[in-house]
């Protein structure tokens, strides 16, 4: 199996404290990993560091078996941040717009969009059913169809991995579902390696094939989901109130 | 109407003034969005201390201006990356710098006979051929840059973040977008003065994002905003002998109440 990001040893901290302390984590090609962890417990920033956007103190980086500083291929990443919704609701952005920014480094700089662009723009929004607003002003959508039009974004490249943050808080039962459905179509169909961090634990226990979970800056990780140890580790890091919630589902 | 085109110096301001009449509101759209008007203001204040110092020197005024206006552009730009979170404590010191230097300079200069007002509010009747010259070749030049570059700054100005991750090259095209702002408020000096570009480059902005449904829409209909507003200004100013600076910015206030009253009108029927 191809290694498309390793983490090695790797410490953050914003200020004094550390946020993450010398963390370790391999993913492979084909991989649906679900990151959990307690509020601030460091999974957005773990996820941060693996995509350069902040830079560790102590440890390396390999994305594609490069180095990230040397990594250049990023049109093989999609990314959906926590709280991707949270812009500015008054751009004058469409749809159409927003989607196709992801394939600006595509299309090259100085260079136009083309016919075919805009057909992956409209396969991305088919994927995430948004297809019939794609001329609307991303202002003037709800919460939910914001989140689907960013994860289209991520799409639209035909990316290799996804990194998703948090990307069903706000959307009704019912997307969620689907949402998850999409991402298992992408996983075992389209073979996307998919990095997922999630509070809906019940839903990542069972829908994933490995899990990590982020407590007290350090990071479990676990290659199989076999049932009673993921217990024993949720446990651990969030305490004993965790057996209600692991037999919801 | 057209007997106005027999004189030279109207021919000039017409002409710079269409292309300014691009320029600041295709940059301006920019500087709105990422909410980043303050920068507009802090440069043409230092533009202003570069004509100062090109008077007292007996350097060409502009051509100061156009090296102090981009020095404290590659300054700005230090500073935001460097103290994120008082960002824009440094503009306002580079802002009062500026204006400090300015002052200091034309008081210093206050034998030679300075068109200052010119400078502050815009006028037409100073519009020489060689800021003519300076004007139509840098002017036509950012144009054509920034319209190949318009996709990737709508990205960054959307979410910065987000490019960089979509392999954007953003800390180049943010040092390059800088240096272009401090450009434009040079270029658009002589006919709008400095204490009133930046609002050239954010009032049509500001009113075509009433009611623009794209980001290609707003940035058309901010630029026609911006042509009537130059164009007419120009016209007018000539006949009421008017500062041309003042009229033009007045006319695009008055737009932009028509549009939001529009808005308004509409929304409710
Ligand atoms: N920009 C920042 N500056 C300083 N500290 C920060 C910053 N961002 C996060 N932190 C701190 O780092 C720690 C980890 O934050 P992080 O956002 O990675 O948590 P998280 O696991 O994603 O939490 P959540 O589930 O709430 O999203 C927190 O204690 C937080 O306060
Ligand atoms: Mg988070």
């Amino acid at each position: 199996m191809k290694k498309l990001v390793s983490v090695k040893d790797v410490c953050f901290g914003y200020e004094n404290e550390l946020v993450l302390k010398n963390v370790n984590l391999d993913i492979y090609e084909g991989d649906y990993l679900g990151i959990v962890g307690p509020n601030g417990s460091g999974k957005s920033t773990l996820i941060k560091i693996m995509l350069n956007i902040l830079k560790p103190s102590k440890g390396s980086i390999e994305m594609f078996g490069k180095n990230i500083d040397d990594f250049r291929d990023w049109g093989k990443i999609g990314y959906v941040r926590q709280k991707a919704t949270s812009f500015n609701t008054g751009f004058p952005a469409t749809v159409e717009e927003i989607v196709a920014a992801n394939l600006f480094s595509r299309i090259g700089i100085f260079k136009p969009i083309t016919r075919s662009h805009r057909e992956m723009v409209y396969k991305a929004l088919e994927i995430v059913e948004m297809e019939k607003f794609n001329r609307k002003l991303i202002g003037n959508l709800s919460g939910g169809q914001q989140q689907k039009v960013f994860i289209a974004r991520a799409l639209v490249n035909s990316p290799e991995i996804l990194f998703l943050d948090e990307p069903t808080v706000g959307i009704d039962l019912d997307s969620q579902r689907e949402f998850y459905g999409l991402m298992e179509k992408l996983n075992k169909e389209m073979h996307i390696t998919i990095v997922m961090v999630s509070h809906d634990i019940g839903v990542i226990t069972e829908k994933v094939n490995r899990f990590a979970c982020m407590g007290d800056s350090r990071l479990i990780c676990h290659t199989n989901n076999s049932h009673l140890e993921i217990t024993d580790i949720l446990k651990e890091v969030y305490g004993d109130k965790m057996n209600l919630l692991i037999h919801r589902h | 109407m057209l007997e106005l085109l027999q004189y030279g110096f109207m021919q000039r301001a017409l002409m710079a003034g269409i292309i300014i009449g691009i320029l600041c509101p295709l940059i301006g759209i920019f500087l709105v969005l990422r909410r980043m008007s303050l920068i507009g203001d802090s440069l043409s204040h230092v533009a202003l201390s570069g004509v100062a110092a090109g008077i007292v020197s007996g350097v060409y005024p502009l051509a100061m201006a156009l090296v102090f206006s981009v020095l404290a552009a590659l300054g700005i730009e230090q500073l935001r990356k460097k103290y994120e979170e008082y960002a824009e404590l440094a503009i306002a010191i580079i802002l009062s710098a500026g204006i400090g230097i300015a002052v200091v300079l034309i008081s210093y200069a206050k034998s030679i006979n300075v068109d200052l007002f010119g400078y502050l509010f815009g006028n037409i009747l100073t519009v020489r051929s060689s800021d003519m010259r300076l004007i139509t070749g840098l002017g036509i030049l950012i144009i054509m840059f920034v319209k190949l570059l318009y996709k990737e700054l709508f990205y960054i100005a959307f979410d910065e973040e987000g490019a960089r991750i979509a392999g954007i090259p953003v800390k180049r095209i943010n040092l390059f977008f800088i240096v272009i702002i401090a450009m434009t408020i040079t270029l658009s000096m002589r006919i709008v003065g400095v204490l009133l570009v930046s609002s050239l480059m954010v009032i049509p902005v500001a009113a075509s994002l009433q009611v623009a449904k794209s980001f290609k829409q707003a940035a058309l209909l901010s630029v026609v905003i911006a042509e009537l507003s130059v164009v007419s200004g120009i016209i007018i100013s000539y006949y009421m002998e008017l500062a041309s600076g003042g009229t033009i910015v007045l006319l695009s206030v008055i737009i932009l109440l028509l549009v939001i009253g529009f808005k308004g009108v509409m929304q409710k029927t």
